[in-house]
Order: structure tokens, then C-alpha cells, then sequence
């Protein structure tokens, strides 16, 4: 009851109209951020905590979450229009959402993603109000050994992602592996495959890889056919711009899944969207009755992903709100702040600052709502980019990649590698190797391996910690379910249809 | 024959003293960059912001302040950045014990003493710290454990093995009569990720800055042990022993420091001396210190660069005996 009082104040204190503006003001600047890549939520706040410096604290937090879970409406809009994400967690957004645009129908996956995300996000919130709490000691209950399974649950997803050679699928996955051993080992201290490039200790960046192999490759691929006069005429709407029903329908299961997959993701510290959104195309697939469409411009494949990353980010103010421990580079950014306004965000706060804490989650239900309403006018004016001609548009996806993956550490070695991974996702796209799968292992593989070797050390070598708890079991047997799914499916439907006497 | 050349003689002294006076001045011309070595929103990004507003809003210096970041390495690439602005004094970085670990892991190009000392701002004394039901009650069972068997307590060192955090941990049993490289160390990414664990009961210990769980003792569910520090930092820990109180010799300064890039005249340093002296006595800073749980230890120049030497040896000796130095 008391809690009930608290929320309802929270909403006297997000609808004062000074903080009214506020949530205005960081879902705008969220919005443009997450259209701009490279520049994510993380360096966004933290360009604006010396400029909140002296404001009231909640209203400035207010404004910093604004750009966080706007950032994510945003991130969708470049990987539809030009395969570029926007934002890392629009990853798998940018292979059937620009499918969907070169049929024409970007006008429609610019409003799923709209609307998925207001929906999804409205989700979260409501999830974030609700068990806040409660949730906080299940997300304790995730060690290594459990981060572990929950990866290796993950990563059986890599077989839906495959495309038509299992093989080149499972090169695609080792490369990505690799890749993500690049840096210093955190177990041992050690630098791995770093070349003597200091840059290379901390790793190659995701968002780098990504913006290389899906954008610049893309790039390539439009310069060939310009050179070979192959190039196919520049892209059209066709039918409405708006969601046709038969689209709408398909659209309403994987909003709601996703929402639901990305607060649960969000709500563990370290895993974060891209892996939630992963999850959520992953789950589409495989419960989708044509599979076959993805890849190919299933809006399934956009709904799903651009939800479950936006309700993630509501999960992840979880573990902030709560524990004071951040699960991510923006809500780090997010605690830094906290501690700057003298506020300390962990077990004490919700009883110590309730209007602060209330204030903050109720002025979500507002941000989203105006994100809505900002975002939907913007699908009509972001289309238009797909009217530019190739010959402006190449140059440009190349300068917003250039000035994206630039953005992210101020660094060059990161333009050499968006050059570098151009090339090779041009030539996975020249001998049909899928980048996907190595997205994916980038994404899971240097959790999984650290988590691994942190269970194991904690457990003294013994393996025993990796099916001790009741997480752990459950994860393992849905891995296994997972794997064995495909193969099981196909004779389940074999065996309904033959004993169907039609 | 006198007073013809006493003028000019007279002169040549008047210059001859003058010149010196003259070149000891040094005053900034074009704005200050701090390089920060890490991504926005960690302790040492907060601190060069900090440093950034006390300049610019307290007219210490008479131009505009800017802040950089330049991650990576483990702040091998910061470090390479200030050294592209040799001599030039303004430009300045934030460093931290990394510099000096740094240079002894091989990890960096770098060494420290290619850059200038300008001053230490504060520290941070690790603590070591256990949930609020273990059964580790004080820093006495917690070597008595490790004396038993350094394999049976797991102890989550972030961010990295070689990091002050695990030099800690080394240092704490080193001063029990335990060898260091028995101990069972956990990495879990950052400090967050260590917390949570050590919440959620799956690490039996934590060694981190004060700040990294002052929410958690404050809140009553996790209890600091001890501390690596001089004396007792009071705040939230004010209940919590220093190591050498319990008999065991065990120091360590996660220390925020301000360097220069290579070849800055004393003129310059002399210059920073005065605005870093200015800067800590703030109001401003000394309310940020208690918000972040950090230490005034302010250092000059020439003190940082003893710093510097001593810490050196400190960390040689302890990587060496785990075996770490390259």
C-alpha cells in the first residue's frame, strides 16, 4: 500500500512541467542519438552530466534515462533505411528490416519498430514497477556458472541463424569466437592476438564489426553493381506506408515476446540488449511457421528484436535502481551521475529517496509515450532517405559509418577495422557465408569463455558447478531441447500429417 | 674608463637576472585538455570532470578546459596521446596505479618515468569485504582460512590478474605468511559484476575501492574486513581496521594522480603546482571526496614523483613473487 502511494507520487512528480520537459528533452536527444551510429546512450549521458551539473537531481536523472531508452526508438531507423545500426542493439534489426525496405515496405518496419518499441518499452516499465524488487534476489542467484549456461543457451540459437550450409555457418561462428579473444585476458592478465596495436587490449569493439561487416560491406556490394551497371533501380514504397493488417497480425506475437525477453535479459547485469534482441529474433524463428522468411524481410525479424531491446533497458535500471550495480556502459555512466548528485542508488534508496526512484520509473510511461508520438510522423520523413541516389547515398553511409565507429573511442585503428571488416563481409557475401552467426559468437563468446573460466575457478576445476543449481539444470536441458528441436520438429509434423486420415 | 662599461655591465646583470625570472612564468595560451585513459562515467573520468569545472567556473586558469577520453590498453593509448604533446603543458592526464603496473607487465610502451608527475589528488585504500553472513567475522579468520588452505576462499580481484585489487589480495596473504600464488583470484569484469556475485553468494570475497560497496555496508549486507590503509578512513568505515592494526603489513593506494606529458619546464610544472594546490582546497572538491568515499591525499610535483619511485619498487616486488613482471 505504502508502495502504491509512492508510485502515485512519483507521477506528481513527473508531471511537473519543468520535468514534463526534461523527459521531452532526453527522448528527443535519445531519439537522434540512437539514429546516429556509433554514438550510443553511454557517451550521450555522459556528454551531458557536466551540463546537469547544479540541477535537480531528478529531474536530471529523469532527462539521462529519456536518452537512454530513447537512443533504442532511434537505432532502428539507420539499420532499416542502410544497413547500418544505429545503435549495437539494433544489430539484428538491420538484416530483415532492410530486407523489408529494398521490397519497399521500410515504412512499415520503421512503425513496428515504433510501435513494438512503445509497446515493449511500456512493458518493461510496467515490469520494472512491479518487481523491481523481488526480481533483484533472482538476479543475484546468476553467478558465472549459471552466466555460462545462460550463453551456451544462447549460442545453440547459431543453428537458426545458419542459413543453408551448416559448415560456412560454423566457419562464420569460429571467426566471430576468435574475434571476441582478441584483448587482454582478464584471467590471466595475458594480451591475446593483440599485435602490438594497444588499441587492440580492450578488444575489437562490437559496434565496429558490425558497422564494417553490415554497412561498408553493403557499400561494396553498390559499387560493384555501379561498376558492372547492374545496379538495381533506387528503392520504392510500395503499398501504404503504414502497417497493412496481414503485417499488424503477424507483428502483435513477437512485440509481446520480445518485450517480456528483453526486461528479463536487461534485468541480468552483463548481458544487455543485443544479446536480448538476438534472443528474441532467435525465438521468432523458431516458433515461426515460415522460417524460411527470415532473413528475407520478415517483419517477425524486426518487431521482435526492436521490442526486446527497448524493454531491456527498463531491466536494466534494476540491478542500478536496486543494488547500485550497473549492468551496462549507459547505466555506468547512469551511477556515475547518481553518485555525482549525491544520491546512492542501492538497497537503501527506494526507502531513502522515493520520489526520486518513483519520479524517475513513472516518467518512463511519459517518455514513451512521447517517444511515440515523436517517432511515428519521422517514419514518412526517414523513407525519403531512400529516394537519395546511390551515387550520394554510398558516400554518405560511409561517412556516417566513418564518424560513428570513429565516435566510439576517438580512435583510428577503428576506421582501419570498419575498412578491414567491409572486405571481409563482402566476401562472405561473394561465397554465401552468413555474417550472422558471427555476430552472435561475438556478442556470447568472451562472456562465455570468462564466465566458464571463472566458474571454474571458483569451483577448483571441478565441473560439477555447471549442473549444481537449479538455473543451471534448467538451462542446460533447454540447450539441449534447443539443439535437438530442429531435429525433432520436422518428424513431429511427419508423424501429425500421416496419421491425419485427409 | 669605469663608467663607461659599468652601464652595460650593469645591464648584462639586470638581464642576466631577469631572463631567468622571466622564463620562470608560464601561463596557458590555448585551452587545457585532461586525457582521461578510461570511457566516460568510471571514478577517474568523474575526477578530471571534477578538475575541468573547479578550472574553468574558479577562473584558476585564464582559458578554456576540456576533457578527452582516450581509452584503451589499460591506458597505453592515453598515455601514447599525451606523449604526442611533448613539452606543452596543456595538456594533462589523469592516471592512476595502472602507469606504474603497467610498466612492469610489459603491457605498455610507455615507461612512467616518460611522463612529468604534476600531482596526486587522492586515493582510495583497498578494503577487502564478505557478505553480512559469512562466517568470516574479521580479517583475522580470513587469513586463519587462507592458512588452512589458500585454495578455500574465492576472492574477486577486478578488473584484471595484476591489477591493484589482486596486488591486494597478494599483499594481505604475503603479510600472513601465505603464498600468493596459491591463492584462488576471480576476475568478474568490472567491480559491479564482483559485487553482485559476492551478494549473490557466489565468490566468498571482494577487494575494491571503499566506494565500490559503501551502499552495501551502509545497507547492512556486506561487512569490509579490513582495510589496506595508513589509518582508518572513517565515513561508512569508520569500524573497519586497517590491515597493520591486525598485525598484518599490508598498504595499498589506488591513487588518482595528474601527469604531463614528457619534457615540461619547471616553469610549467611550477604553474600546475599552484592550480592543483588551489583545486583540492575547493569546497567543491572537498564535497566531492566525501560523496565518492575518496581520500584527500593531495601531493605536489616533487612528492608525486616519489610517489611514483616508491610505488614502483612496491609493485616490482609483489608481481614478482607472482610471478607477473615482464
Amino acid at each position: 500500500m505504502e508502495t502504491f502511494t509512492h508510485i502515485i507520487n512519483g507521477f506528481a512528480v513527473c508531471l511537473q512541467p519543468i520535468n514534463l520537459w526534461y523527459t521531452f528533452l532526453g527522448v528527443l536527444m535519445g531519439t537522434i542519438i540512437g539514429v546516429l551510429p556509433g554514438i550510443g546512450p553511454s557517451a550521450g549521458i555522459a556528454l551531458l552530466i557536466p551540463i546537469t551539473y547544479g540541477m535537480n537531481p531528478t529531474s536530471a536523472l529523469i532527462m539521462m534515462a529519456g536518452i537512454y531508452y530513447g537512443a533504442k526508438y532511434g537505432g532502428s531507423t539507420t539499420a532499416i533505411l542502410i544497413r547500418t545500426p544505429g545503435e549495437a542493439a539494433s544489430v539484428m534489426t538491420s538484416i530483415d528490416g532492410y530486407e523489408m525496405a529494398k521490397k519497399g515496405r521500410a515504412g512499415a518496419a520503421l512503425a513496428v519498430s515504433a510501435i513494438g518499441s512503445f509497446i515493449a518499452g511500456t512493458i518493461g516499465v510496467v515490469g520494472l514497477t512491479l518487481f523491481a524488487v523481488p526480481l533483484t534476489s533472482i538476479a543475484l542467484k546468476f553467478g558465472p556458472a549459471e552466466y555460462f549456461t545462460l550463453m551456451l543457451f544462447a549460442m545453440t540459437a547459431v543453428s537458426t541463424l545458419t542459413g543453408n550450409s551448416p559448415a560456412k555457418g560454423v566457419l562464420a561462428t569460429i571467426i566471430g569466437l576468435v574475434i571476441a579473444t582478441i584483448g587482454i585476458d582478464l584471467q590471466s592478465g595475458q594480451a591475446r592476438y593483440t599485435m602490438g596495436i594497444p588499441e587492440f587490449q580492450d578488444g575489437v569493439g562490437f559496434v565496429v564489426v558490425v558497422v564494417g561487416l553490415f554497412a561498408m560491406a553493403e557499400v561494396f556490394r553498390g559499387l560493384e553493381d555501379m561498376v558492372k551497371g547492374t545496379a538495381p533501380a533506387a528503392m520504392k514504397i510500395t503499398g501504404k506506408l503504414w502497417l497493412t493488417r496481414e503485417e499488424w497480425r503477424r507483428s502483435i506475437g513477437p512485440i509481446w515476446r520480445g518485450g517480456i525477453i528483453g526486461f528479463v535479459i536487461g534485468v541480468l547485469p552483463g548481458a544487455g540488449g543485443t544479446i536480448a534482441s538476438i534472443m528474441s529474433y532467435t525465438t521468432e524463428k523458431r516458433i515461426s511457421k515460415h522460417p524460411e522468411e527470415f532473413g528475407h524481410g520478415a517483419i517477425e525479424g524486426v518487431a521482435g528484436p526492436e521490442s526486446a531491446n527497448n524493454s531491456d533497458t527498463a531491466g536494466a535500471l534494476v540491478p542500478l535502481l536496486t543494488l547500485g550495480v550497473p549492468g551496462g556502459g549507459a547505466t555506468a555512466v547512469m551511477l556515475g551521475a547518481f553518485i555525482m548528485y549525491g544520491v546512492q542508488p542501492g538497497p537503501l534508496l527506494f526507502q531513502s529517496r522515493p520520489d526520486l526512484v518513483w519520479g524517475l520509473i513513472d516518467s518512463m510511461y511519459v517518455g514513451n509515450v512521447m517517444l511515440l508520438i515523436l517517432n511515428l510522423p519521422l517514419v514518412g520523413l526517414f523513407v525519403r532517405l531512400l529516394y537519395i541516389p546511390q551515387g550520394i547515398l554510398y558516400p554518405l553511409i560511409v561517412a556516417i559509418s566513418a564518424i560513428g565507429a570513429y565516435a566510439i573511442n576517438g580512435s583510428t585503428v577503428d576506421l582501419w577495422l570498419i575498412l578491414f571488416f567491409g572486405i571481409v563481409g563482402y566476401v562472405f557475401g561473394k561465397v554465401d557465408i552468413p555474417v550472422a552467426p558471427l555476430v552472435l559468437s561475438l556478442v556470447l563468446g568472451g562472456i562465455m569463455e570468462q564466465s566458464f573460466r571463472q566458474a571454474m575457478t571458483i569451483s577448483g576445476g571441478n565441473v560439477k558447478v555447471f549442473y549444481g543449481s537449479t538455473i543451471t539444470v534448467i538451462l542446460l536441458v533447454m540447450s539441449v531441447i534447443s539443439v535437438l528441436l530442429p531435429f525433432i520438429i520436422p518428424k513431429l509434423r511427419a508423424l501429425g500429417s500421416s496419421g491425419d486420415p485427409s | 674608463m669605469c663608467g663607461k662599461h659599468l652601464l652595460p655591465a650593469l645591464l648584462a646583470a639586470v638581464m642576466a637576472w631577469g631572463m631567468p625570472a622571466f622564463s620562470q612564468t608560464w601561463q596557458p595560451d590555448k585551452p587545457i585538455e585532461i586525457v582521461v585513459p578510461t570511457t566516460p562515467g568510471g571514478g577517474i573520468d568523474r575526477s578530471a570532470r571534477l578538475l575541468q569545472e573547479i578550472i574553468q567556473d574558479g577562473k584558476l586558469a585564464p582559458v578554456p578546459v576540456t576533457v578527452v577520453n582516450k581509452p584503451g590498453g589499460g591506458g597505453a593509448v592515453s598515455l601514447v596521446y599525451l606523449n604526442q604533446h611533448a613539452g606543452d603543458a596543456h595538456f594533462i592526464a589523469i592516471n592512476s596505479p595502472n602507469l606504474i603496473a603497467n610498466d612492469l607487465n610489459g603491457r605498455g610502451s610507455i615507461r612512467y618515468r616518460d611522463v612529468t608527475p604534476l600531482a596526486n589528488l587522492f586515493s582510495e585504500y583497498t578494503v577487502i569485504a564478505v557478505r553480512a553472513d559469512s562466517p568470516l567475522k574479521g580479517g583475522q579468520d580470513f587469513i586463519d582460512r587462507l592458512r588452512r588452505d589458500p585454495q578455500s576462499l574465492a576472492v574477486s580481484t577486478p578488473t584484471t590478474l595484476g591489477s591493484v585489487n589482486h596486488l591486494s589480495f597478494a599483499l594481505v596473504a604475503k603479510a600472513g605468511g601465505i603464498d600468493p600464488r596459491k591463492l584462488k583470484a576471480v576476475v568478474l569484469g568490472s567491480g559491479g559484476d564482483a559485487v553482485t556475485a559476492l551478494l549473490g553468494g557466489h565468490i566468498d570475497a571482494h577487494t575494491g575501492t571503499p566506494s565500490s560497496v559503501v551502499r552495501m555496508v551502509q545497507a547492512g549486507k556486506v561487512r569490509a574486513l579490513a582495510i589496506l590503509a595508513p589509518k582508518r578512513i572513517g565515513g561508512s568505515y569508520a569500524e573497519t581496521p586497517t590491515w597493520t592494526e591486525l598485525g598484518y603489513k599490508a598498504v595499498m593506494d589506488t591513487w588518482r594522480g595528474v601527469i604531463g606529458a614528457k619534457g615540461l619546464t619547471p616553469a610549467q610544472i611550477a604553474w600546475w603546482d599552484g592550480i592543483l594546490a588551489k583545486a583540492v582546497t575547493t569546497d567543491v572538491w572537498r564535497q566531492a571526496l566525501e560523496q565518492n568515499t575518496w581520500e584527500a591525499n593531495y601531493l605536489n610535483s616533487a612528492q608525486t614523483g616519489k610517489l611514483f619511485e616508491t610505488e614502483h619498487a612496491d609493485y616490482r616486488a609483489i608481481l614478482g613473487e607472482l610471478g607477473m613482471i615482464k
